[in-house]
């Protein structure tokens, strides 16, 4: 694309810089065969024998899981010689994804909120690939679904959910209270090394952010688009200074958690591996995503299907005493609007492009809901923020 | 005589739902999603055929467009001028006969987007300011066309309140 502006001259966290130039590194290498439930078992099985206290434990029941758009991910059982059986989750890399991730951050981070908010209980880390060829992370099993059954819709990658009426209360409460939870949650006494405090200024926080965006889009983008970098400066203006830095999940919604049908709660919120420190409106405005929520029965619109956008807002600010900023929390709803564009514009079809995933139909299905956000940037922009 | 796309089209869709589907054991869940957004993305691929090289012509013209008002905009500001010459060449070259639309459409947006960065660089508030109102006008159009162009891949919440294709193109005309 020939850009003058150098992902050199940005300012991207150390860890993430590191993943998108392992990226690049492997950028053109030709396409990827997927692994097979074949080709992981013995892979697993000399893994699971060489961690402590497993040397003689056996693999079995190697099954692809579903869900999710980014990690190559298999379930399977781990049984002692004592015949008691758990089962695990890998959770691989292929060479390219929608969004190029580290498994160490993901690894410290699902450590880190043990005991906090329901997590799958991370195991193990091959953090370079040394065993697996590619990073990967191997964590509890976890019972549960995305999606109720009997719900009236959703998207593939769990967008879009409807869980239906009589799941929105049930799930609105435990919902709200691991968010406020996560954004509660010391940070700072936890083993979390791989994240950098954005506090050189106080604006580093949402400019870090608007570089590594800025970064995957001028790595990955296919077709070039003059809004891209119209939108980033006008992000560049609109920065907001944060100094109260919380732990961001990045990707809290619906679809990202696991609901126990038996039990009617969250079992675990997944998807870790956008988290960084940040500024709490950051997750705040993803919530309230238009692509995660869907139109009621009455025609409302439901933030991450759950709940009327205000009511999210004031439940918010009701359980974590923080005061929400219209603001601050409208620059994140553009910032997250353009991060979408970037993932779906650019990451998901380049990595259809380099046929560097195993779900390459999945990415091209993604790329057109780029578009959407597009709109949604355009419109945030010119309404500005809502009182 | 050869059978036509649309045709061809059909009967792997029946093929997958009928026979392919059916036989992929249920526990087998990314290959039943994978199989099913294959068929999905036929339909697509069906209802979009005949007029793919109209929709591109459409992206074409607008990029055009967009490089021409903002060619205007860098003749009125003087720090802008040596700078446009690399959008002029593109849009020049854009309007000879493009037999790979696809190919000048990303040349001529590859040159508008490294001029609207330059335009960052360089211009002064008032240029910027015009420049990102003619951008994100042309964003909103675009953004409208395309999902229209996606219409039914179920992302679009508000999917209802577009316009079918054929409705696209006529009004384009």
């Amino acid at each position: 694309m020939g850009q003058s502006l150098s992902p050199r001259a940005l300012d991207v966290e150390p860890s993430i810089a590191s993943v998108l130039a392992a990226k690049m590194r492997k950028r053109g290498s030709g396409a990827y065969r997927p692994r097979s439930e074949a080709d992981v078992l013995p892979l697993l099985q000399r893994y699971v024998a060489q961690q402590p206290g497993f040397e003689r434990h056996q693999v079995s029941q190697v099954a692809r899981l579903a869900g999710g758009a980014s990690k190559e991910q298999f379930r399977f059982d781990v049984t002692g010689p004592d015949g008691q059986a758990q089962r695990l989750v890998l959770r691989m890399d292929p060479p390219e994804s929608v969004v190029e991730t580290s498994r160490v951050r993901e690894f410290q981070a699902l450590r880190a909120f043990e005991g906090v908010v329901p997590v799958p209980r991370a195991i193990w880390m091959d953090a370079d690939g040394e065993h697996f060829g590619t990073p990967a992370l191997v964590t509890a099993f976890v019972q549960g679904v995305t999606k109720p059954a009997g719900a009236p819709g959703g998207n593939v990658s769990g967008l879009g959910i409807n869980v239906g009426e009589s799941w929105r209360d049930v799930l609105a409460e435990p919902f709200m209270r691991h968010l406020v939870a996560i954004h509660h949650f010391n940070w700072r006494q936890a083993d979390l090394q791989a994240y950098a405090v954005p506090d050189a200024d106080p604006q580093q926080a949402a400019r870090r952010q608007i570089d590594w965006w800025t970064q995957v889009w001028l790595e990955d983008a296919v077709d070039p688009d003059p809004l891209m970098p119209a939108v980033e400066g006008w992000l560049r203006d609109n920065a907001p200074a944060c100094t109260d830095f919380v732990f961001c999940h990045s990707d809290y919604r619906t679809g990202n958690y696991l609901i126990d049908e038996g039990q009617r709660t969250i079992s675990a919120v997944l998807d870790w591996e956008l988290a960084h420190l940040g500024d709490f409106h950051d997750d705040v405005a993803w919530v309230t995503c238009k692509v995660f929520g869907h139109l009621d029965e009455q025609g409302r619109f439901l933030v991450s299907g759950l709940m009327q956008r205000q009511q999210f807002l004031d439940r918010y600010m009701q359980l974590s005493g923080r005061r929400i900023d219209a603001k601050t929390l409208h620059f994140y709803e553009v910032l997250n609007s353009y991060k979408v564009c970037v993932i779906m514009l650019a990451s998901a079809y380049r990595t259809a492009v380099e046929a560097h995933n195993h779900q390459n139909v999945l990415q091209t299905w993604l790329v057109p809901c780029g578009h959407v956000f597009v709109s949604e940037v355009c419109r945030l922009i010119d309404q500005g923020p809502r009182a | 005589m050869t059978p036509s796309i649309t045709y061809r089209i059909d009967s792997l869709i029946q093929a997958l739902n009928d026979i392919v589907l059916p036989a992929v054991e249920a526990d087998k869940s990314l290959a039943r999603e994978q199989g099913q957004l294959v068929v999905a993305h036929l339909h697509l691929m069906k209802r979009q055929l005949a007029q793919a090289d109209a929709f591109d012509r459409m992206e074409l013209d607008a990029a055009r467009s967009l490089g021409a008002q903002l060619l205007q905009q860098a003749r009125d500001d003087a720090t802008l001028a040596a700078a446009s010459s690399s959008l002029q060449d593109a849009l020049t070259r854009s309007s000879t006969h493009q037999p790979d639309l696809q190919g000048a459409i990303r040349a001529l947006n590859g040159a508008i987007e490294q001029h609207v960065r330059t335009v960052r660089q360089l211009a002064g508030r008032h240029s910027i300011d015009a420049m990102t109102a003619a951008v994100l006008a042309h964003g909103r159009e675009q953004s409208r066309r395309n999902r229209i162009w996606f219409g039914g891949n179920g992302f679009d919440a508000e999917q209802d309140s577009l316009p079918g294709i054929d409705t696209l193109f006529a009004a384009g005309q």
